[in-house]
């Protein structure tokens, strides 16, 4: 009888065994729990509708930080004036233009004359995406009409069925500037 | 006597291969992460948006004492005053992360002279791996407009924030 006791778990251990193996699953599922979750939001964007959010990240980080001065404004293009400052209080400014090309959006960069309506000196870049319009429409501040205080980003994205774009869609944003009067 | 030995250690076999897993599960999920573009979106944002929060409590805080600090700036000849922001933003803030405000003196011979301005600049610093995560700096500008608001005898003084720059970002 004893040497039928000895090997075999006393409730004791087999207690302790139980709850600890109990831990370690509640721990093991709950991690697998928490990052089925994660991949399951990842999965709810397809890469079409990924590489228009990050194509309005672009657009939006330039707008954030653009000029308030409705001057600064080419209402028409789209063009506006981005100005920058360092930490040595040196002041940069620069015009921005977002513009759409064939299968994608180009960034255009440099010296942009408002008055004839065309650009000096540019520097372009490329964003591919299905983005086939965009357009920003300027609001002003309520009390004061030179200050811009608000822009709506419209733009339409192709939709893709079976391989094929059939219908174009149309989506709005809107972007508040930092650069603001303050009282 | 040795089955239950043998028993114990088998145990202890499924024990530590079971944290080996999850050690090393752990390590490819943080792994990943790093190169998902969606994870490092949330991650740009989290900082900004931190970021921001405090640069609009500083905001409140230089236009509320702008001539203190213009004029110790000035007299004193500083070049900037720093404030940690981290007491202030606790609800907010990230672990292992501190928040720096520094009001700095405007030293552009090029730019108008005639209103005063202060540079006002929020670091977001990560104490852990010692890096910047987030900086935002932009410039402050007393016009001298007073603006009378409903309900109230005081005159407001109106400021302008110009110049807005999201500088390294992580």
């Amino acid at each position: 009888m004893r040497i039928l006791l000895r090997k075999s778990f006393t409730l004791i251990e087999l207690l302790i065994y139980t709850a600890l193996t109990t831990i370690f699953a509640l721990f093991v599922f709950g991690f697998v729990g928490s990052m089925r979750q994660q991949i399951e939001n990842m999965k709810n964007l397809s890469s079409r509708q990924l590489t228009v959010l990050l194509a309005l990240d672009l657009i939006k980080r330039d707008l954030i930080s653009s000029d308030m001065q409705v001057s600064s404004w080419d209402k028409n293009s789209g063009v506006f004036v981005k100005s920058s400052i360092d930490e040595k209080s040196r002041v940069l400014r620069t015009c921005i233009g977002w513009y759409v090309v064939k299968n994608g959006l180009q960034r255009w960069e440099g010296e942009y004359d408002f008055k004839e309506r065309r650009w000096k000196k540019k520097t372009t870049s490329f964003y591919g995406c299905p983005i086939t319009q965009v357009k920003f429409n300027v609001y002003t501040q309520k009390f004061n009409k030179k200050y811009v205080d608000l822009v709506e980003i419209s733009y339409t994205v192709s939709q893709e069925k079976q391989k094929k774009l059939t219908q174009e869609t149309e989506h709005h944003d809107y972007v508040r500037l930092r650069n603001r009067v303050l009282v | 006597m040795m089955q239950q030995r043998d028993g114990f250690a088998v145990l202890l076999v499924l024990f530590a291969t079971s944290a080996v897993m999850v050690l090393g599960l752990a390590c490819w999920y943080q792994s990943s992460l790093a190169f998902d573009v969606i994870a490092q979106r949330e991650r740009y944002y989290k900082n900004f948006y931190d970021a921001s929060a405090a640069l609009d409590t500083g905001l409140v805080l230089v236009t509320k004492n702008f001539d203190l600090f213009f004029n110790q700036l000035t007299l004193k000849n500083n070049s900037s005053i720093s404030l940690d922001l981290g007491p202030v933003l606790e609800p907010v803030r990230l672990k292992n992360t501190r928040i720096i405000l520094n009001i700095g003196q405007f030293k552009n011979k090029t730019e108008d002279q005639k209103q005063p301005k202060l540079l006002v600049q929020v670091r977001l610093y990560d104490t852990h791996a010692r890096t910047s995560l987030c900086d935002l700096r932009c410039l402050v500008i007393k016009t001298g407009v007073k603006i009378k608001k409903e309900k109230r005898e005081k005159s407001d003084e109106q400021y302008l924030v110009q110049h807005f720059t999201i500088g390294n970002l992580l």
